[in-house]
Order: C-alpha cells, then sequence, then structure tokens
C-alpha cells in the first residue's frame, strides 16, 4: 500500500466519491417510489412524500399482496421465464457458435448473419405479426411470448463477439483432440464466456420479465396476463379526460399512487435480485488458467 | 486440356465440397432452428411492409386494400411539422447515441479501478435501479425535481447565485433535459456490458504491461479500451440505427405544448396523426423510412470496418 | 366524430361503462309507483302476451336450444367478481342463458387502452367473433368490407319499445351514427347529452376573505385575484393561485381546462355551431376565444395562474389542489373523487361545485356532443343477429323494474370484503349492451335528498337510491370519513349532481352540431392544426401578443381548416334535409 503514489491514491478517492454519488442519484427515484408505497393516501395524492414514508402504513402491500390477480400474474411470469430464458439461451449459444468463426472456416457465416441483423431493422408491425401468431396457433398460449421472440439477435450477436475473443489455439487443440463441434462448445467455449453468459443471461431475464406489450396483445384474457402486463393494466394511468363519467368510484381508483408504487416495488424487485446474484459470475482470470494448461 | 484431368479435377472439387459439407453440416444445424423461428415469425411478416404503399384497412386487409404508391410518404414529408420533428429527433438522438456510449464505457473504467468488491458490485447494482421504472412513473418524479417553484436543482441552481433553469418548459433547454434525464436512467444499464466487456481480457496482458512499467492510465489506454474495442464498436454501430429514434415514451411523458418546437419527434407526430384517425398505412410507412435510415447507417459502418480495419463487427 | 381518436374514444368506452356504474344504479331502483315512464312488461309477461300472437317477434323470446354467442370486449380493472364467478361466468350469463337461450361466453377482452389495439388485429386476423364493441370509424371500416351483418329489420322488429325509448332520447342521433345508406349496422349505447363541466371553488377560501358565490364572470375573476394575492390560506406566504390550470387546457374536455370559462365567453372549444347563416362555424377561431385568451394572459401576469402550469399534467395538478394551492378550477362533476376527497382528508377544504358563470347577461352555455359512445355489431353470417338485441332488451327491461333480489343479484352485489367490511361488486357491468336514461338520475337525488331531510326513506324503494340515502345519512352523522363527504359532495344538496341537474332544467348546453364521420380533410390536417392550437393558445396565455391569435385564425383556414368547414358544411346540407 505504501507504493501507491500521491496521485493514484487522490485519484482512487475521487473515484470512490464520485461513483458513490452516482449511486445516490440513481437510488433515489427507487426510494422515492418506496416511500410511497408505506405513505398513506392522502399523503401521497398531495405530493408530500419525499424520500421517506409520511404516516407510515403497509395498507398498500397488504392490499396489493391479497389480490388474487396480482399473484396468479406471478405465476405466469414464472412460466414465462422458465421457459423463454432457457429457450433464449439455447438459441443464442448455438447460433453465435457457428456465426464465431471466420468467413474461411464457415463461408455461409456471413450470409447467416445479416438473415438475423436484419431482422433488428425490418419488421412487418404488428398485425402481421399478430396474423402469424395467430396463425401458428400460439394466441392465447405461453407459447405467443416464448417463441416468436426465441432468437434475441442482439445477445447472439453479443455472444460471438465474446466467442471470438477466446484464444484460437483453444479450438485448434479441441480440434486436434477430435472433438466434435458440439463437444467444443460445451467444454471449450462456454466455461470460458462465464461473464458473457452471465450478462446475456440478466439482458434475456430482464426484458422477458419487463415485456408487457405481448403479454396484453397474446393473450384474450386478464387472467393469462403475466406481471408486467398485469402492472401496465394498473399502473398506467387511463386518460383523465374522462369528462362524462359518473362512475366516481371507479374515478377514484384511477390514482391510488400508493398501491401503484407497491405493486411497482414487488414486481422489480425479484429482477433486482438476480444482478447481484449474477455479479459472481463477472470474475477474471478464468481464460489466464486455461492457458496455461 | 485432357479431359480425363479435367475430370478428376472436377472429382477433387466435388469431393472437397463433399468434405466441406461433412465438415460444416453440425454448424448448419445449429443455426437452423433459430432460422426457421425467425423465418416463420419474422420474415414472413415482414409482407406487412406492403401497408405503406396501400390504404390500409384492417377490414379489407393486404390483398384487397387500395395502392396509392408513395402518397403516405408524400403527405408524411409534406406536412408543415415534419422538417422540424425530423431535426429534433436526429439532434435529440444523436446525443442521445454518443452520450449513451462514452459515460457507460467511462463508468466501466472507473468501476473497473475500484478494488473493493462489495463497494464495485453495491455501485452497479445500484446505478442500474432506474432502468427499472417507466417513464410514467419518472416523468412524475423529474416534474417536481426540475421545478421552478420548489425543485431540488432549482434550489442548488439559484444558491449558487444563478438564475433557475425551466428545464421542461425552454425551448433551449428542453433537449438537453431530455438527453439527461434518459442518461440518467440508462447508464448504469449500458454500464453492464462494457463491464463484461473488461472481464474479457486476458489478464496476462496487465501481468506484461506491469513488468514493462506501465502504470494503472497506461494499462488502461493501451488494454483495457483496446481489449474492449469490438464490444464498443459492436454496440456504437448498432447504436447507430437508432439515429432516428429519440425516445416516444420518455418524450411523450415530458413534453408540452410549450416545448413543441424543440421536442416535437416523429413518433409524437405520428403519435397525434393517429389520435384523430388511427392511420396504420403513414405509421408503416414512416417505419419503413426510419429502417431503411437504420440499415444504411448499420452497412455503411459494417462496410468501412471491413474496408479498412479488415474487422468483422459482427 | 371528428375528435374521435383511439385514445379518446378508449377513455370514452371507459366513461361509458363507467357512467353505467352510477346512472343505471339509480335509474334502476322502482322511484314510485307513479314513475314518469310506464313500467314495460317484464320478459315472462311480454312473452306470454307475445305468444299469443305467435307471427310477431318477440323481443325475449328464447331459443329452443341455446345459440352459441361469441363475443370481444372491453373489461377493465374496475370489473370485479365475486369469488369463483369471472366475466364467462357470472348471473347475467346465466340469466342470458335462462332467459333467453342465448350461451354467451367472451372471445377475448382487453382494457381501455389495448382493446382498439387487440380489435385492430382480430379485425384483420379476419377471424372475428360474433358480437364485438368497436368505436365509431371501425363501424365503418367494416361496414365497407362487407363484414357486418345489416341489423336493420332486427332492430325493428326485436327492440324492445323500452330499448327503442332509451334509443331515441338523444332525438336518434346516436342511431343515425351506426347507420351506412340508410342500413344499421351497429347497435349504438347514446352518450350522455347531460353538460359536465362546473366550477369548484374553496368555500372555507371564500369565507376567510369575505366574498360572496360568484354570479357572473367577473366575480369569478375578482374571486380568482383575491385568492392568489389576499393568502386565503393564511401562512403569510405568496404560494396559493387564482384557477388551476393544466398544460392541455386548450383540449376539450380536460380537467383544469378552460371548456368552463370559455363558456362564459360564449366560447366553445373544438366545438361546431350554427353560423346564423344556415351553415356551420368552427367555434375555436372566433372571436369570443380571442377574449378568453387574453383573460388568461392577464390572470398569468398576475401570478393568479401557476407560473409552471405549461409543463404540468392534471395529476400534477390534482397534486397541487390536495397541497392546498389552489382554490378554483374548472372541472368533471366527478372531481369530488379525485381530487377533492383527498383534498377534504388533507385540510378540510370546503369545495363547493357551481354553475358555470357568464360575462354578461346570455347564460353561459356547455358543449355537448350528441354521440354514440360504443357500438356493438354482429358479424355478418352470424344466423342469430337479433341475438343481441335480445341482450340489450333484456338490460334495459331488468335495470328498469327492479326487485330487491334483482337488484343484488344484476345490479349491485354486496359481498364481505374479507376484512370484516362490506364491498359492492358492481354486477350489472357484465351485462355487454346497457342504454340507460342519463337524466333519470337528477329526479332521483330529488328524492333522495327530501328523504334525508325528513329521514323517511320508504319512498325510495330498492337499490341505488336506498344506498345513496344511507350515505347521505351516514355523512349527516359522521362528518370526518372522507368517503362520506365524497358521497355528500356528489350527491347531497348542492352537491355536482345538483349543478347537472340545474343544466338539465335550463337547458344551459350548446349542441355540437356535428356528429358524421372523420372527413378525409380532418384525417390528414387535423392533427397539425391541434398542434398550431395548443402551441399558440399556450404561448399567448403566457404573454405572447394577442395578434398571434389572429395569426393562428388565419394559419388554422390556410392549413387545412376551410377544407375542413366545407367538408362540414357540405354534411350538414345532406343532414339538414
Amino acid at each position: 500500500m505504501n507504493d501507491i503514489s500521491w496521485s493514484r491514491r487522490s485519484f482512487l478517492i475521487a473515484n470512490y466519491l464520485f461513483l458513490g454519488g452516482l449511486a445516490v442519484l440513481c437510488i433515489m427515484p427507487m426510494v422515492h417510489v418506496l416511500a410511497i408505497s408505506f405513505s398513506s393516501s392522502t399523503a401521497a395524492e398531495g405530493n408530500m412524500v419525499k424520500l421517506l414514508p409520511v404516516d407510515f402504513t403497509l395498507n398498500a402491500y397488504r392490499f396489493a399482496l391479497t389480490k388474487p390477480e396480482f399473484l396468479n400474474s406471478f405465476t405466469i411470469t414464472a412460466q414465462r421465464m422458465l421457459l423463454g430464458v432457457s429457450m433464449n439461451l439455447l438459441m443464442t449459444i448455438l447460433i453465435a457458435y457457428p456465426l464465431a468463426k471466420e468467413s474461411h472456416a464457415f463461408k455461409w457465416r456471413n450470409f447467416y448473419v445479416w438473415a438475423f441483423v436484419l431482422t433488428m431493422l425490418f419488421g412487418g408491425g404488428l398485425i402481421p405479426t399478430y396474423m402469424i401468431v395467430n396463425m401458428t396457433g400460439l394466441i392465447d398460449s405461453i407459447w405467443a411470448l416464448v417463441l416468436p421472440g426465441a432468437v434475441p439477435v442482439f445477445n447472439v450477436v453479443l455472444l460471438l463477439n465474446f466467442f471470438r475473443t477466446l484464444p484460437k489455439e483453444l479450438e485448434e487443440a479441441a480440434y486436434i483432440d477430435g472433438a466434435s463441434h458440439l463437444r467444443t462448445l460445451w467444454h471449450v467455449y462456454l466455461p470460458l464466456s462465464k461473464p458473457a453468459l452471465a450478462t446475456i443471461t440478466l439482458f434475456i431475464s430482464v426484458g422477458h420479465w419487463n415485456e408487457w406489450f405481448h403479454g396484453i396483445l397474446y393473450m384474450n384474457s386478464p387472467a393469462h396476463y403475466p406481471l408486467s402486463s398485469y402492472l401496465q393494466n394498473m399502473v398506467v394511468m387511463p386518460n383523465s379526460d374522462l369528462l362524462s363519467s359518473t362512475d366516481y368510484e371507479a374515478i377514484a381508483k384511477i390514482n391510488q399512487r400508493t398501491l401503484k408504487a407497491a405493486q411497482i416495488f414487488l414486481a422489480a424487485l425479484p429482477i433486482l435480485l438476480l444482478y447481484p446474484f449474477l455479479q459472481k459470475y463477472f470474475v477474471k482470470g478464468i481464460v489466464l488458467g486455461s492457458v496455461k494448461e | 486440356m485432357d479431359i480425363a484431368v479435367e475430370k478428376k479435377q472436377t472429382e477433387a472439387v466435388g469431393a472437397k465440397k463433399r468434405s466441406r459439407w461433412r465438415a460444416d453440416y453440425p454448424l448448419h444445424l445449429m443455426v437452423l432452428p433459430g432460422l426457421l423461428i425467425v423465418l416463420v415469425y419474422h420474415y414472413l411478416p415482414t409482407v406487412g411492409i406492403v401497408m405503406a404503399f396501400q390504404e390500409y384497412s384492417p377490414a379489407k386487409g393486404f390483398f384487397r386494400s387500395e395502392w396509392v404508391g408513395w402518397e403516405h410518404f408524400e403527405y408524411i414529408f409534406k406536412l408543415p411539422d415534419f422538417k422540424s420533428a425530423l431535426y429534433n429527433t436526429f439532434f435529440i438522438a444523436t446525443m442521445k447515441i454518443v452520450a449513451g456510449q462514452v459515460v457507460p464505457i467511462f463508468i466501466a473504467i472507473l468501476l473497473n479501478e475500484v478494488g473493493k468488491t462489495y463497494f464495485k458490485r453495491t455501485v452497479q447494482t445500484l446505478i442500474y435501479l432506474p432502468h427499472f421504472l417507466s417513464w410514467v412513473i419518472l416523468a412524475g418524479i423529474l416534474t417536481d425535481i426540475l421545478s421552478i417553484n420548489y425543485g431540488i436543482v432549482n434550489q442548488i441552481i439559484q444558491s449558487l447565485g444563478l438564475e433557475p433553469i425551466y428545464f421542461l418548459g425552454d425551448n433551449n433547454w428542453f433537449p438537453y433535459t431530455i438527453v439527461m434525464t434518459d442518461l440518467w436512467k440508462d447508464f448504469g444499464w449500458g454500464t453492464i456490458i462494457f463491464l463484461a466487456a473488461i472481464t474479457g481480457i486476458n489478464p496476462n496482458l496487465y501481468e506484461a504491461a506491469v513488468v514493462d512499467g506501465a502504470n494503472r492510465w497506461k494499462q488502461t489506454l493501451h488494454i483495457t479500451l483496446p481489449g474492449m474495442m469490438p464490444i464498443i464498436a459492436l454496440t456504437a454501430t448498432l447504436s447507430l440505427g437508432n439515429v432516428l429514434n429519440a425516445g416516444f415514451d420518455q418524450i411523450f411523458n415530458l413534453y408540452s405544448p410549450m416545448v413543441y418546437k424543440s421536442g416535437d419527434i416523429i413518433d409524437t407526430l405520428v403519435y397525434r396523426i393517429g389520435l384523430v384517425d388511427a392511420q396504420f398505412s403513414v405509421g408503416a410507412a414512416v417505419g419503413l423510412f426510419k429502417s431503411l435510415v437504420s440499415f444504411v447507417l448499420i452497412t455503411v459502418s459494417y462496410a468501412l470496418a471491413y474496408k479498412y480495419l479488415r474487422y468483422r463487427i459482427f | 366524430m371528428s375528435n374521435m381518436t383511439i385514445q379518446k374514444w378508449a377513455s370514452a368506452v371507459l366513461a361509458l361503462s363507467l357512467s353505467a356504474a352510477v346512472i343505471t344504479g339509480c335509474s334502476s331502483a322502482n322511484v314510485k309507483p307513479n314513475a314518469t315512464e310506464a313500467p314495460q312488461p317484464s320478459p315472462t309477461e311480454a312473452a306470454a302476451e307475445e305468444s299469443e300472437s305467435p307471427a310477431e317477434a318477440d323481443p325475449f323470446g328464447k331459443y329452443d336450444s341455446p345459440v352459441q354467442l361469441k363475443m370481444a370486449r372491453l373489461v377493465d380493472t374496475t370489473f370485479k367478481f365475486k369469488p369463483g364467478e369471472s366475466i364467462d361466468n357470472n348471473d347475467w350469463n346465466k340469466l342470458f342463458l335462462d332467459r333467453l337461450g342465448i350461451d354467451l361466453k367472451y372471445a377475448w377482452t382487453a382494457n381501455q387502452q389495448q382493446y382498439p389495439q387487440k380489435m385492430n388485429v382480430t379485425i384483420a386476423s379476419g377471424d372475428i367473433p360474433d358480437l364485438m364493441q368497436v368505436w365509431g370509424p371501425q363501424v365503418s371500416q367494416l361496414a365497407d368490407a362487407d363484414s357486418l351483418a345489416d341489423l336493420t329489420e332486427a332492430y325493428e322488429k326485436y327492440a324492445s319499445p323500452r330499448l327503442k325509448e332509451l334509443m331515441n332520447l338523444d332525438g336518434g342521433i346516436a342511431l343515425n351514427t351506426a347507420k351506412r345508406d340508410g342500413k344499421l349496422y351497429a347497435i349504438p349505447e347514446p352518450a350522455s347529452t347531460v353538460p359536465n363541466t362546473m366550477l369548484f371553488i374553496r368555500k372555507d377560501w371564500l369565507d376567510k376573505l369575505g366574498l360572496d358565490e360568484p354570479k357572473t364572470l367577473q366575480d369569478v375573476f375578482a374571486i380568482s385575484e383575491a385568492f392568489a394575492t389576499q393568502d386565503p390560506d393564511g401562512n403569510g406566504k405568496k404560494d396559493t393561485y387564482g384557477i388551476g390550470l393544466q398544460k392541455d387546457f386548450s383540449k376539450n374536455k380536460v380537467p383544469f381546462g378552460i371548456e368552463g370559462l370559455a363558456s362564459g365567453f360564449h366560447a366553445y372549444l373544438d366545438t361546431w355551431i350554427q353560423d346564423g347563416k344556415g351553415g356551420l362555424t368552427q367555434s375555436t377561431i372566433l372571436p369570443e376565444m380571442r377574449d378568453v385568451l387574453l383573460q388568461l394572459q392577464e390572470m398569468y401576469k398576475g401570478g393568479q395562474i401557476d407560473k409552471e402550469f405549461g409543463v404540468k399534467d392534471s395529476s400534477k395538478v390534482n397534486q397541487d389542489v390536495v397541497a392546498g394551492r389552489i382554490g378554483m378550477f374548472y372541472g368533471p362533476q366527478w372531481s369530488p373523487a379525485l381530487p377533492l376527497k383527498d383534498s377534504w382528508a388533507n385540510d378540510k377544504a370546503d369545495w363547493r361545485s357551481y354553475g358555470v358563470v357568464s360575462i354578461d347577461d346570455k347564460p353561459a352555455l356547455l358543449p355537448v356532443k350528441p354521440n354514440g359512445q360504443n357500438y356493438f355489431v354482429v358479424k355478418k353470417g352470424y344466423p342469430n343477429p337479433e341475438a343481441a338485441i335480445k341482450l340489450a332488451n333484456l338490460f334495459a327491461d331488468i335495470s328498469l323494474n327492479v326487485t330487491e333480489e334483482n337488484f343484488n343479484k344484476y345490479m349491485k352485489s354486496s359481498i364481505d370484503d374479507g376484512n370484516g367490511g362490506k364491498s359492492v361488486i358492481e354486477v350489472f357491468k357484465y351485462a355487454p349492451i346497457r342504454l340507460q336514461n342519463h337524466e333519470a338520475v337528477f329526479e332521483n337525488m330529488k328524492l333522495i335528498n327530501d328523504a334525508v331531510k325528513s329521514g323517511d326513506p320508504s319512498q325510495l324503494g330498492v337499490g341505488d337510491n336506498l344506498a345513496s340515502y344511507e350515505r347521505l345519512k351516514k355523512w349527516e352523522t359522521d362528518k370526518t370519513d372522507p368517503n362520506a363527504w365524497q358521497d355528500w359532495a356528489l350527491l347531497g344538496e348542492g352537491g355536482t349532481y345538483s349543478v347537472q341537474e340545474m343544466y338539465v332544467r335550463e337547458n344551459r348546453k350548446i349542441n355540437d352540431e356535428y356528429w358524421g364521420p372523420t372527413t378525409e380533410t380532418m384525417s390528414k390536417k387535423q392533427s397539425t392544426l391541434d398542434k398550431k392550437k395548443e402551441e399558440v393558445f399556450t404561448s399567448i396565455v403566457l404573454g405572447a401578443p394577442i395578434e398571434e391569435f389572429d395569426k393562428f385564425v388565419s394559419d388554422w383556414k390556410a392549413l387545412g381548416g376551410d377544407e375542413i368547414s366545407k367538408e362540414v358544411n357540405d354534411w350538414y346540407a345532406t343532414i339538414k334535409q
């Protein structure tokens, strides 16, 4: 520690302060939402809640957690995550491996890469896609949320870039050993790509967790909505220009800031916990060990 | 040429092809399932692009709707508000693209300098929190924070003896407010990918550098940054595709008639057209226009990278 | 339908599905034996009568073997169900099956935000359900594509007298909007034509400053100035505003808008009115609107309007109201539910509602748009198109002849909420096509308030009237419950319903005379015109020279307004014949 220079030390201090400050800046909105969820409705409507709850109460959580729809949609999201994330991961890995080859080693790779990349740029839009999903009989089934988006092209491209940074000697060694492609992928590529795989798993999971539009579009009844769609149904403010309405009970429900805040937080919590969990795979030094072998 | 030789050559080529096929077919097989899915769920619906050239009505479908050629494109391009919307979109999106690349790279490098693992992980986790709040929620919060009456930001500005700034209501400030708040929401999320890239750098390189007497700054400049380069090139290229996406959700929730001049973008323009009368074809025409622009930008940068650096971005 | 937009349509749909809530409930109770409307025969009686003349179609006839009816409709989060029930399985569906032999099932449901999109993809996929809830433009689209059953005959033959009566309360305009070339392609639910905008003022602030309730618009200006400058909340700080305004104030039909203020100047936002020469003219560009803007500009300059109103949406202004910064605003009839209940809960703000007032001796009129808020269409080729009419008949019948049992089963059920309290399930919402008499509520309000005064509820019958009576009674005894305050502010004497009742009594409405389809120029140019309007109006309030308005008028005309006027007048000429 003694050999750290003065400039290095002052840099480190500044760095800690700067990053710490950023973290505080970023945590504020979530703290605000959390504070609202624990506040009384009147305090929330009067915009009196800042970063600490006002008139602390657990009512919003009690209400949110006893709503059968809320719990039901949790189950559906769990199913979707199980199917969707594993499907996405499988596709990403299977496609990224061949496309990570140089074009002299796999002549078709350029064709395939562009075939996939183009889907990121061009699309037919809502109506034709719905028609195909309908024709293939997926409407109102969990597969409608999994199959059409089974190939996450951005992640494929990302992973193939990570694969390409792996030392070539490894693959050659495996090839000389007579290993098949699948064996090479499984025993050489994947163990060395843990940080990349963790990143991609995170992207895919968050994607499925947050995606709400397909849930509403492809499901025929709110009882089949995943959590994100259910929340969208609840949280987005209905237009307030309901001037001619007279159902004041329903109108009063439009706001319910505290309930919405509680639901936003409850819904975000599981996915927020995923990142710290995956961080343990962001470790350096794996490649080093393998090459020295 | 001797026939026998020619035949032999053909055979050789054939054999080469066959052996090539034998070596490659597992690779084709690996791509196949994904390719089929993409064919069915992406390429088949692309037929829908014809909507842009039709007076599309859902009840009539793609085959019975009337063809109108370029009419919708002309309509959009000739709208009195289109030029300023295009400019605003381009201006805001370009700033977002640059800031959205530079800042996360910078933060990732700073995080990499942090020795204490728990601090590093905590900061990583906290800075990505705003990504999980929707713009509806954040807009409500931002209106408070940026208020000229009682917002904390303007209180700080005034305590420094400066005039308060009407971030959301002043055309000179609005685009920058949009860029800054977008950055605030998503820089932490953007950092993840670059942290992963840094993790993938071969530690041998650093060891060698230390032996050569390079200090941390030199290591960052000569090892970390070049090591991140493939991923930076990739994300930069792909983000070029967003040059006409200024962020509908964000702007829709934050803009007002006061800042239409600087904040009205193509997407909000199209949205307001749809409010009067759901016009599928206009939406499709704008979508196609945006896709083409993205396509050209991405293709050109891909080609340039290959031509001058012999590097394939993807 | 000029402004029938996806969003607005959605909210209109919500509005109607909501407005059914109270009004049906209120009109539902058999108020008194000699009710103005002759009681309709109940389905069974009707069936018995009809069977005597078998050639006649029976509005309540039961199919021998149940007919399947698959429907797409809007179901939002305000729909609550009893344990074990669902939109597919409830007392209304059972009733339809038992009484009419109609097996109603839902192909899909969605909320108001997603419904239009889901409907579009459903229509595009070509696989449409038998019965669908759609919005105006889609009736045209579907009719043009020859996808709809012609309901003209089914309606003539099967609509019950009660249904026809409800359909014609608005003069038959809604029904007309559902016709194409004289053929009826949809069953509309006519919108309410009772004006909904009123003035809300904090009475406690008025009293504190020694001000009277407003009789004229000049009074309103004086109140606004006093609220902004004389520290009505008594905290010694200049932190109150005269009048609440939001960033979208120049749009029609928004809370914290200027519709009510403009009506005092005889100006009407986005409304086609008669020009006195046999044609129609757009009120937004008339000189009266210039005066409105000039007035607002002055109020803004005087600090009576929040200098940040230009970036605040209605939910932000709601917060200012609850926080006690705003003492007066123009808002919808339901404002006591949102945000005033919380304002009362926060600092016992004594909000009162008043009718809009005028700048001169001509009464202030509020614009209303006779229209269909929901349309129900039947797929072409569906063998029993009259089944849809029968569903509507049955609801109209049940909601008119309510017994205590019926009320609990088919209108509003009270069930244990699991926490020892009761919660009300709005069962009537399960019925898909619900027409009602939007004005019946006012007569009931009078009865209820009389009963509250006399303490004798015996004339109220069952159902909502009795429930409202009990809620008002609760306010009399317990003045601490915000919900009781809300009921009182809505239903009580001087409440928002009584303001509306006054509007009806004094005929304080002016019709938007254009109810035709979106014209070609509207669909191409309206959004540009609207944007211009919003920008210019906002900038004038913020202090731009009033000449900007004159420039706006000429721009408006040049950018498509003149063409739209021509189209509207051409249409009007065909209607007048």
